[in-house]
């Protein structure tokens, strides 16, 4: 019911009208983001629908209270569980699907594992850095980046990296 | 500091599991659990004299200090430690037995690398008999 009356809004709109233009721009981006939502709520593409954000939930209600691992552990903060929640409605459809996990200093881990010679983990913390490391074969690699929103195209091709198989 | 391969070259190193998500389903074990903290250094248990049943126990009792379920245990080889890494006996009256994996770096990227490590020697967790 919505749908055709803001199509029909958008549609009539004068397109020489800014307030026009705003308000079609605005219809797109909310549909599209409705759509990606959408997609990534599906089985197939993305892991809302493959039980990934809802691992990151129960992950996060498990450690989200001082020494949570028996050894002194840091609780996971709200803001660490958004960042993370985040990172992964940021990956692109179609993303093999991670596990989640949590460390001893509050940081919440995003991990896509084949075997000990591919893995690769990523730490999510609070102040929106992902620190990662990985094996892929004979290779290491670690380091950090920033996150603003998008995933960083490195992490990117590492996910890629470890979930393909290993080349003989 | 002392070198791991040769101070406790015969005993394996135990790292209580007490996290569920910190085994993953084939039974192999995340780096997660040897991340160093809140200190600098990891909690391990050395075998020394104890028995197979011994060792069950001084876990349960290590997680039942703070109300936590013991889910398994990480078997370290010292020997398949990485090298930059060193062991210090820290007895405690809790646990006799007890050592610190010390030397970690301060950055995370080289923990997590190194914690990988340590994960991949481990192995497979050893679940607590019934």
């Amino acid at each position: 019911m919505i749908l055709p009356l803001t199509i029909s809004s958008a549609l009539s709109a004068d397109p020489m009208s800014s307030q026009g233009q705003s308000d079609l721009a605005e219809f797109l981006h909310t549909t599209t983001k409705a759509e990606v939502r959408r997609l990534h709520d599906s089985h197939e593409l993305g892991l809302r629908g493959k039980g990934v954000l809802t691992e990151l939930c129960r992950v996060y209600q498990d450690c989200r209270t001082p020494n949570w691992d028996g050894y002194g552990a840091l609780p996971v903060s709200h803001t660490t569980y958004l960042t993370a929640e985040a990172f992964l409605d940021s990956l692109p459809l179609g993303t093999p699907a991670p596990t989640i996990g949590a460390e001893a200093d509050g940081h919440l881990t995003i991990e896509w594992y084949q075997s000990p010679q591919e893995q690769l983990s990523i730490s999510i913390s609070s102040d929106n850095n992902l620190h990662y490391a990985g094996i892929h074969g004979i290779s290491k690699f670690y380091g950090t980046e920033a996150f603003f929103g998008d995933s960083p195209t490195s992490l990117l091709q590492l996910i890629y990296k470890v979930s393909s198989p290993l080349l003989a | 500091m002392s070198d791991p391969a040769t101070t406790f070259e015969s005993e394996t190193l135990s790292r209580f599991l007490l996290q569920q998500n910190h085994i993953r389903a084939d039974l192999s074990i995340k780096p997660d659990p040897f991340i160093p903290h809140p200190y600098p250094r990891l909690s391990v248990t050395r075998r020394e004299t104890l028995t197979e049943t011994d060792l069950w126990d001084r876990g349960r009792h290590i997680a039942g200090l703070t109300g936590k379920n013991l889910y398994g245990r990480a078997d370290i080889n010292p020997s398949h430690i990485p090298q930059d890494l060193s062991l210090e006996s820290t007895p405690t009256p809790e646990n006799p037995q007890h050592v610190d994996i010390t030397g970690w770096p301060k950055d995370k990227p080289s923990q997590k690398l190194l914690a990988i490590e340590i994960a991949r020697v481990a192995g497979k967790a050893k679940l607590p008999p019934d």
